[in-house]
């Protein structure tokens, strides 16, 4: 355990010689790839990850030829890869954050830490066994904004566990049965990580506002139809 | 050196395959062989009813305890949010209607609470949205196998994730962290 909460004091140590830079995440679509760069802290120094799932993987139609499973398309390969990105960057960030937490909380970070250090091995692997080259983590990455207290430490994890939770649900998206559901449970871990650090819930993890309902409101008197709208139905 | 890279493939894959089962990745199943807008739509029905006996729990046990409805309420308008973001997504027919959901107090899923001795103590009524909320974000999940659109299967894997969130509110007594 000791080990462990150095480990965490030593990427701290190391995170507080990076950049640190207000980035805003953006997240207007759900497709795995933006919901990758939402994810990640930073993108500029990591290593092009490979989208591809070609015949590295056993032959035979073993569960990891990729050619036998449906569905392992780039796109799949991709959200599998902006998830891995996901967890890297959660790695990272919460190497800052435990730096400024203490007792019960530097617990649960540590405890934060070590999951999504699980999770990305567990995607790592996923993505070897499909003959993809899985991403590397970046030497660095820029925080969100600049952590200097325990209180700026639970908000960086708070938003790690959304930039998880937004890249795992590309993963949902693809046809792949068993990923929806991998996605999904993993969705679950960040959701609830990200719920503990605030002590609040939110009613849509993982969806960004813009793919909510956007409800049609009564035009005000005077207020000129949008551009190209004539104010009559399409006809059929 | 072609050997070697060969070894390690195989290496890889016997090591992956079990992280893959786990992951419910082992069975390069066809992806949703049955999937079909008309399957969709049977989904979102069967959520949407789903829904509205969860927001009538949550309802009738707020109106026995209502010293809980200041941990209770914000986890129900998540529910109410839930609801109303199902609704949207069902677009039916003008000439059909959409079968009214059984009551939260005549369904089988939701007794009345003063005839459901569970719900007359604090912690038993807790249990019963914790446990509610568990089954629904379990179903979700399940319901991902069968969903075609991409985009109703994100939407109710993040309903399924903030319910998630619900079990472990109700858990912790209102205090999340």
């Amino acid at each position: 355990m000791t080990a462990d909460r150095d480990r965490v004091t030593d990427a701290a140590h190391a995170a507080r010689h990076a950049r640190a830079a207000a980035r805003p995440a953006s997240a207007a679509t759900v497709p795995p790839a933006s919901a990758a760069s939402a994810a990640t802290l930073a993108a500029g120094t990591s290593r092009p990850a490979a989208t591809t799932a070609t015949a590295a993987g056993a032959k035979g139609g073993t569960p990891a030829d990729p050619t036998q499973m449906t569905g392992m398309t780039p796109a799949a390969t991709g959200a599998l890869q902006a998830a891995l990105a996901a967890e890297h960057a959660a790695v990272y960030g919460y190497g800052v954050a435990g730096a400024h937490l203490s007792g019960p909380q530097q617990q649960e970070a540590l405890k934060a830490w070590n999951a999504h250090r699980a999770r990305r091995d567990q995607l790592a692997s996923i993505l070897s066994a499909l003959g993809a080259v899985p991403a590397a983590a970046a030497a660095a990455y820029q925080l969100p904004f600049p952590v200097t207290s325990a209180s700026g430490a639970i908000a960086l994890a708070a938003t790690l566990e959304d930039g998880v939770t937004r890249a795992f649900i590309g993963l949902v998206a693809v046809p792949d049965a068993g990923l929806r559901t991998f996605g999904a449970l993993a969705m679950q871990d960040g959701a609830v990580r990200a719920a503990r650090w605030r002590d609040a819930t939110v009613a849509f993890p993982g969806l960004p506002p813009s793919a909510m309902a956007r409800r049609p409101r009564p035009r005000q008197s005077g207020e000129p139809l949008a551009k190209g709208h004539t104010g009559r139905a399409d006809p059929p | 050196m072609q050997g070697g890279s060969t070894r390690r493939s195989v290496l890889a894959a016997s090591l992956a395959a079990p992280l893959l089962a786990a992951a419910g990745c082992g069975v390069p199943a066809a992806a949703t062989p049955t999937a079909s807008p008309a399957s969709d739509v049977a989904v979102l029905r069967a959520a949407l009813a789903a829904k509205k006996d969860m927001i009538g729990l949550y309802t009738a046990v707020r109106a026995v305890h209502p010293e809980l409805a200041g941990q209770l309420d914000p986890l129900l308008a998540d529910n109410t949010a839930h609801l109303a973001e199902l609704q949207r997504r069902l677009i039916e027919p003008a000439h059909r209607s959409f079968p009214p959901s059984r009551g939260p107090t005549t369904g089988p899923s939701a007794p009345e609470p003063s005839r459901a001795p569970g719900y007359r103590s604090r912690v038993g009524a807790l249990a019963a949205l914790r446990s509610a909320e568990r089954k629904s974000a379990a179903v979700h999940v399940g319901q991902l196998r069968t969903v075609a659109a991409p985009s109703l299967a994100q939407l109710l894997a993040s309903i399924a994730a903030c319910e998630a969130t619900h079990v472990a509110a109700l858990a912790a007594g209102g205090k999340i962290r």
